[in-house]
């Protein structure tokens, strides 16, 4: 990070312009150029198209269990989701007509990414078994990474990897598929050749419990890669002796990608400790013009759960508190809205007897861009 | 006899100087008797209103969230009521809110969750409010404020001697209590007791003869005299004074010997050695000891590694008598005096502070910029925090940002290149964690014109009377067994003094005496209530009388040194013991007993294991040499005098017939290895509850 | 109309009971008080306890501290509102689903009793714990004994050198449960009922006597250490020295069974087949010192189940392990002909939420929640109670903790109203109210 690109940025100053609920967590969201509506993939399995003008929502279709992703395809007449029931789905629009279904994995679908070109789709799996004395994931069961031609739906890949891998993000070029798991282990494979091309650790997104259980919680819940594929973000909640309090820091880090032998890859920045509070983060999303990225999460403790930091010395520009887990962060196409997609406590029964509407989505001007 | 009952009977007699007595007896009580009706709803409060609440509602009208604005923590605060107007009215149960909203079937009905309040709590209730009204007007206004009596003030003559003022009060409570205190302890009995209190250890057979010896009337109070000069009393307050400041050693980061490397040990022993003033011990650790005669002090913070809310959590229990971390996210839940103000106004004080190295060792410096925070409570309501103090004293300050620091604003000025830039180059930046290590080497710790740890040397040292009575209060409980505020860090409104108008009082005069820890020492040592014996007939009276002499475990260095006196090792007179590893000693004994005011004793089957079992201790029966304990006994003729030697050498007392007896059964089958048999029957003794307790 | 006011300090020679009881509203109560009351004759009806003594009952408790998830659990709602994301599956019993978590003890549920249909008045840790392991309110100054401690009185043999009652937590921490720990556990029944607390990083060193000292100078030395301290305890009215002689006694115990307790000494295949967790070995240690004839063991690791965040990421590893171990243990037991005589309790303090919190958790719940028995006394195969459809309400008649531990004395062969006999305190019994058993669980 260099320290004299300060001030050279633009200002920012987003203002809140829209606010829709939904029946449940959102757990993905995928925004069309156009910016009417919304699909959204959520905690009750339903897989929705929200009309952002009129708030209308409409249940496309369900999962057997939580949904988990939700995909509109480049030609935006294809919609793909995945599910906790380790179900991949493919969906003709307008219809929402289900024409292809993939059991991808016998657990759940952590999360699933489209290629930028619409012809793969990756979903990553995993239960977190125990595998020691003091909890160490047991080996995977079943390959913990599967990549699907979109177009066909076959197996394109099957990676191997150490479950829980809880994220899962491709290259801008398409070319590379990184994932990473609960211990915060990190790997990346050609997918032109499926061969590994990078593996590597960090300790600083899982924590193992000294307070209340002795085992593994966090991992890294975000990953995105930077501009010209030269660095890899990853996001989640810093390591905490007491992890099952949901008090890790608000933590990214970006390491670099373009390193020889040893320097292969480098943490090269993350979150400045004077900036962040504590809580889990799920999601990082970069500006279309590379200037800032965003992250977002649950707030634990500070002041913020979604923040932009400029790319060049990683410094935090701008924050705001939702009073909600953020599950999603999304740049409308061109960069003028920024979508925060996720939902409150789902609460007691209200007066009748039934849950209030519990998923949230906010959409925010961007000013300066 | 050393021991007899004649001396003890003459005890009580002695102290009664008849002109003293009588002015003694003629000082009156401040403020008349409470009402009777007071004294049963203050009492109410306590005991049963209070709890309640605190059971059932402060979990959301209490410290933590005042829903409807109500905070039902005080008598005051509830007067005053929330949104919906008082929640009672006093002397008027049915018109008091509070009542409506708890019986059953009411809507909206209170606790909403739960089982609803039992019928008896209900009528507690109604009598406690029809109680409140019954004084009427300004007379209740004092108790409404916590629920507590007003503290009474003790009015004594200028220049009374302290051990008789707390005579007095300690006194009064027994008559109104209509009990009767122990006896006065024998010679011995106070011999060994003070020794273990003042000295860490044991006295040597001889040192105890030599005290038994002696005719003069005033010979206890020579002797805690010649005691509180002593090399070993400093080496013993210090490594009680390191635990309350600093915790136990271990965990990694508490390390001993880092302890005695960079100075800290070395300058408690000095101070007090040199009867340092209590407050000067206090600024020495809050400003760092730039001071030369304060070398290092600085460890005091220098260890917490730049982690300011460690400081504030630590500074307020051990200097300030109370507990914060509970008034972290919140106000504290339960002491209504205690806000999340002043937990963050602590952290203020010492968020401009950072380690450093200085060719004389580790140090604190101070920033003139910068630590600005933010607090938000669980509303996420956030505000700034204040140079703010319990006593709701504030700082003003002008809140200057670590961009604008410059070198006008420092005595010592850091180098130039570090303003403003603080965080980068003065901490580690690698990996999140601050960790000691790796501190920034400067000629000086930089020193600000404005330092805020100065200001908190001023608002909680110079201008909080509470700072006295939080260590007078600690060297009673110290002395005691428990403290006139028990337990000692949590001298907070829900935690009344068992005797309010002393503590005031010797807090007063101990900040009058120059905060001198001698002389507190002495008058408690020498007080009636400090002598008594521990023995008592039939159940044992209420701890907070101090009706009968204080039973306290043994810390780990008292045990452990006391031990190796009892098998031959000698003071050597300049705090250290002859012919044994102490050091390895205090440090397993440091592992096995952690804890140095236990509230309650606990111990474990892993102690006794390692008394019963661990080759370190049979060690120590088998040292050699001729002042051993073993051939010290072998030396005396006859098995009867054998046993009675080992009794005076481990216990300090001659042994009992039936003891004597048993002790014979024991030797009787080994006649062949007597000397076996009396290593065996020292054992029984040292590892008897007898030795383990100073009483 | 002037009210009853409870007296504020009873005979009980101890004032303090506003402090323990503050700190016990607080959760904080690291207070190890020792009370040392006990004699023989405790009970007033010996004759019954001496009865299931002779059968050779036992009991372990596994004990899921923080409140396991009934819906994750033994109690699952799949595709509602509540059910949260994982399935349920048939078990061998018609009509009975569990989580899909648990499908080794869905293969034995023949062998089970479930209670559906729990619900107390405590959600908070500390109060939760003490409720579930007193099996009654808290009433100061009196401090119940634990339900391990009254097993321990009730079924333990004098005449064995093994502790009565041992917890075996390889957690050090567990937030409120480290201060429950850390506290009182046998109450008015006395320090030697408190149990032998070890696993993890609790193996004792020290435990072998020193070649120096003869066997006979090692036993008759202790015993004049003893007389000297009651001596001295005497004259001072002393429970800390009280306390200081049990643990002395304790220690003496401990060399004579240390090496029970070795994780190491268990069969390789046995050790396997429980799972490399560290519940799941100690599940197996339980196992066996029951088998050497331990009355009451307890198994807990730190308080894992209390997920208030990350509630089914922390399921999908906890439960299962949970599963494999009760399958083992019951299998074990029966292989062995135990079962019959041995009771095994799977519970926590609580349940949990059935609404999913923002931190992707569940929060404590107490209205509506599940627990597990098997073996000794409890009619096999049945299910008790329901909740409703979202498991938000009981439906129908709801179980507290007094139901309960009527039920577990009842099942062990011991009558839960009898009475303690303490002189100068009240009127106490080992269940209070009369309360009944849950009958249907039981043979």
């Amino acid at each position: 990070m260099s320290g004299e690109a300060e001030n050279r940025e633009r200002e920012i100053r987003p203002e809140a312009a829209g606010e829709w609920e939904l029946p449940s967590t959102v757990h993905d969201l995928s925004v069309p150029a156009g910016g009417d509506r919304a699909y959204a993939a959520c905690l009750d399995g339903g897989i929705y198209a929200l009309g952002l003008g009129d708030g209308s929502v409409e249940l496309l279709h369900r999962h057997g269990s939580y949904a988990s992703g939700v995909h509109l395809h480049p030609d935006q007449g294809l919609l793909l989701s995945a599910g906790y029931d380790g179900l991949l789905r493919w969906y003709e629009l307008p219809t929402a007509e289900v024409v292809r279904e993939v059991r991808a994995h016998d657990f759940w679908s952590w999360q699933s990414a489209l290629s930028p070109d619409g012809g793969l789709f990756a979903s990553v799996t995993g239960r977190y078994e125990c595998g020691g004395y003091r909890y160490e994931p047991a080996p995977e069961r079943e390959p913990s990474v599967r990549v699907y031609e979109v177009a066909t739906g076959r197996l394109r890949w099957s990676f191997e990897h150490v479950p829980p891998v809880e994220s899962v993000a491709f290259s801008r070029d398409g070319t590379r598929l990184a994932a990473a798991n609960l211990m915060g282990e990190v790997r990346m494979w050609d997918l032109v050749s499926g061969e590994k091309v990078a593996e590597w650790s960090t300790p600083d997104f899982t924590g193992w419990g000294i307070i209340k259980g002795h085992y593994y919680t966090g991992g890294v819940f975000g990953l995105t890669f930077g501009p010209g594929d030269r660095s890899l973000y990853l996001t989640g909640m810093g390591t905490t002796r007491d992890p099952a309090a949901g008090n890790g820091r608000q933590l990214w880090q970006e390491y670099a990608l373009e390193g020889e032998g040893e320097e292969a890859v480098r943490m090269t920045g993350q979150a400045d400790e004077d900036e962040t509070g504590t809580g889990l983060m799920e999601s990082l999303a970069f500006h279309p013009s590379d200037e800032w990225f965003v992250m977002a999460g649950r707030l634990e403790a500070g002041n913020w759960n979604a923040a932009a930091f400029g790319r060049e010395d990683g410094k935090l520009r701008f924050s705001l508190n939702t009073q909600s887990r953020l599950t999603r962060a999304v740049f409308s196409e061109g960069g003028k809205a920024l979508f925060l997609a996720g939902g409150v406590s789902q609460d007691g029964p209200d007066g009748e007897g039934g849950f209030r509407p519990y998923g949230r989505l906010g959409r925010w001007r961007w000013e300066g861009a | 006899m050393p021991d007899g009952a004649g001396v003890a009977s003459l005890g009580g007699v002695k102290r009664l100087d008849p002109l003293l007595t009588a002015i003694v007896l003629s000082v009156a009580w401040a403020g008349a008797a409470p009402a009777a009706w007071e004294e049963e709803t203050t009492e109410l409060w306590q005991a049963h209103i209070q709890p309640l609440f605190e059971a059932r509602c402060m979990k959301c009208h209490g410290g933590t969230e005042k829903e409807a604005g109500l905070d039902l923590r005080t008598v005051e605060s509830l007067l005053k009521g929330g949104e919906s107007g008082p929640a009672v009215t006093p002397g008027e149960s049915g018109e008091s809110l509070l009542m409506t909203v708890i019986q059953p079937g009411s809507d909206p009905h209170m606790p909403p969750k739960g089982d609803p309040l039992s019928e008896q709590e209900i009528e507690l209730l109604r009598h406690w409010i029809e109680g409140l009204g019954s004084g009427g007007g300004a007379g209740a206004a004092g108790s409404r404020e916590t629920g507590e009596r007003e503290p009474s003030r003790l009015f004594l003559p200028a220049g009374i001697r302290p051990e008789l003022a707390i005579d007095f009060a300690i006194e009064r409570r027994w008559v109104e209590a209509g009990i009767e205190p122990s006896r006065r302890s024998g010679d011995g009995a106070f011999a060994r007791r003070i020794y273990l209190d003042l000295a860490g250890r044991i006295p040597a057979l001889e040192e105890l003869e030599a005290f038994e010896r002696q005719k003069e009337s005033d010979k206890r109070e020579r002797l805690a005299d010649a005691l509180l000069e002593s090399p070993e009393f400093a080496g013993h307050f210090a490594e009680i004074f390191n635990v309350v400041f600093l915790g136990r050693e271990g965990d990694g980061r508490r390390d001993r010997a880092a302890r005695e490397q960079e100075g800290w040990l070395a300058y408690l022993r000095r101070a007090f050695a040199e009867n340092r003033s209590w407050d000067r011990i206090a600024s020495d650790l809050i400003e760092g000891g730039g001071e030369e005669d304060a070398r290092g002090a600085a460890w005091y913070l220098f260890e917490r590694g730049n982690d300011h809310e460690e400081m504030a959590r630590a500074v307020a229990p051990a200097l300030f008598g109370l507990q914060v971390h509970c008034a972290q996210c919140h106000d504290h839940p339960v002491v209504p005096e205690i806000e999340q103000e002043h937990y963050w106004g602590l952290v203020s004080f010492f968020n401009r502070s950072f380690n450093l190295r200085t060719p004389e060792g580790p140090a604190v410096g101070e920033w003139a910029a910068g630590g600005n925070v933010q607090f938000s409570n669980l509303a996420g309501d956030s505000r700034d925090a204040d140079l703010v103090f319990f006593t709701g004293a504030r700082q003003p300050e002008d809140r200057v940002e670590k961009e604008n620091d410059a070198l006008e604003r420092y005595v010592v000025a850091p180098p130039a290149e570090l303003l403003g830039n603080q965080k980068d180059k003065g901490e580690e930046t690698q990996g999140r964690r601050r960790r000691r290590g790796g501190e920034p080497q400067m000629d000086a710790a930089p020193a600000p014109r404005f330092s805020r740890r100065a200001a908190l040397v001023q608002l909680g040292i110079a201008e909080n009377p509470g700072f006295s009575r939080a260590i007078v209060n600690r060297i009673w409980a110290l002395l005691m067994g428990r403290g006139l505020v028990h337990p000692v860090d949590e001298m907070d409104s829900v935690h009344p003094p068992s005797h309010p108008e002393l503590l005031e009082w010797l807090g007063e005069e101990f900040s009058r005496a120059g905060y001198d820890l001698r002389w507190l020492i002495r008058a408690i040592t020498a007080s009636r209530a400090y002598q008594l014996d521990s023995a008592v007939e039939g159940l044992r009276p209420r701890p907070e009388l101090f009706a009968a002499g204080p039973e306290k475990p043994l810390s780990a260095e008292a045990y452990s040194r006391s031990l190796l006196v009892a098998c031959g090792a000698e003071p050597d007179g300049a705090g250290g013991l002859t012919g044994a590893d102490a050091e390895a000693l205090r440090t397993k004994f440091a592992e096995l007993i952690p804890e140095i005011f236990p509230e309650v004793f606990s111990p474990t089957a892993r102690q006794a294991l390692y008394f019963t079992n661990s080759p370190e201790i049979d060690a120590l029966l088998r040292m050699e040499g001729e002042r051993s304990l073993l051939r010290r006994i072998m030396g005396e003729q006859g098995t009867e005098a054998r046993v009675t030697a080992l009794f005076r050498r481990i216990l300090g007392r001659e042994p009992a017939l039936e003891e004597i007896q048993e002790a014979g059964r024991y030797l009787e089958g080994r006649e062949d290895r007597e000397e076996e048999g009396l290593r065996q029957l020292a054992w029984a003794l040292l590892s008897g509850a007898e030795f383990r307790f100073n009483h | 109309m002037r009210p009853q006011i409870p007296s504020r300090t009873p005979d009980c020679g101890d004032p303090e009971h506003r402090r323990h009881r503050r700190r016990f509203l607080q959760g904080l109560a690291g207070a190890g008080v020792v009370s040392t009351l006990s004699w023989s004759g405790l009970f007033s009806a010996p004759a019954f306890a001496d009865q299931a003594r002779r059968a050779g009952k036992r009991c372990i408790l596994l004990w899921l501290t923080g409140g396991p998830s009934q819906f994750e659990t033994w109690d699952p709602k799949p595709g509602t509102e509540t059910g949260g994301p994982f399935r349920s599956i048939p078990t061998r019993t018609p009509g009975v689903h569990f989580s899909e978590l648990l499908p080794r003890c869905a293969a034995i549920s023949d062998k089970l009793a479930v209670i559906r249909s729990m619900r107390t008045g405590q959600s908070e840790h500390f109060q939760g714990i003490s409720l579930l392991q007193r099996g009654a309110d808290e009433r100061p100054p009196f401090t119940r004994p634990t339900l391990g401690s009254v097993i321990a009185r009730q079924l333990g043999r004098l005449d064995t050198a093994l502790p009565s009652f041992v917890l075996l937590d390889p957690c050090p921490e567990g937030n409120e449960f480290k201060a429950f720990k850390a506290g009182d556990w046998a109450g008015w029944l006395g320090a030697e009922y408190a149990p032998l607390r070890t696993g993890g990083e609790f193996r004792l060193p020290d435990v072998d006597r020193l070649a120096e000292i003869a066997d006979a100078d090692h036993e008759e030395r202790e015993a004049l250490r003893a007389f000297l301290t009651r001596r001295y305890a005497g004259e001072r009215d002393s429970r800390a020295a009280r306390a200081h002689n049990a643990v002395f006694e304790r220690a003496r115990g401990l060399m004579q069974s240390a090496h029970l307790f070795d994780l190491e000494r268990l069969p390789p295949r046995d050790r396997e087949r429980y799972g490399p967790g560290a519940f799941a070995q100690h599940a197996l240690l339980a196992r066996s010192l029951v088998e050497e004839g331990v009355p009451f063991v307890m198994v807990a690791n730190g308080m894992p189940w209390d997920t208030h965040v990350f509630n089914h990421e922390i399921y999908q590893m906890v439960v299962p392990e949970l599963d494999n171990v009760v399958y083992q243990l019951v299998q074990d037991l029966e292989e062995r002909g135990m079962l019959d005589s041995t009771l095994v309790a799977i519970m926590g303090e609580f349940g949990r939420t059935p609404w999913i919190n923002v931190k992707r958790g569940r929060d404590h719940y107490s209205k509506a929640w599940s627990l597990a028995l098997a073996g000794c006394g409890i009619r096999p195969g049945v299910v008790v109670g329901e909740t409703d459809r979202r498991g938000i309400e009981v439906v129908g008649e709801a179980y507290d903790e007094k139901n309960l531990f009527a039920t577990l004395f009842t099942a062990l062969g011991i009558d839960p109203h009898t009475s303690y006999d303490l002189p100068d305190l009240p009127d106490f019994h080992l269940v209070e109210e009369e309360a009944e058993p849950i009958r249907e669980v039981l043979v």
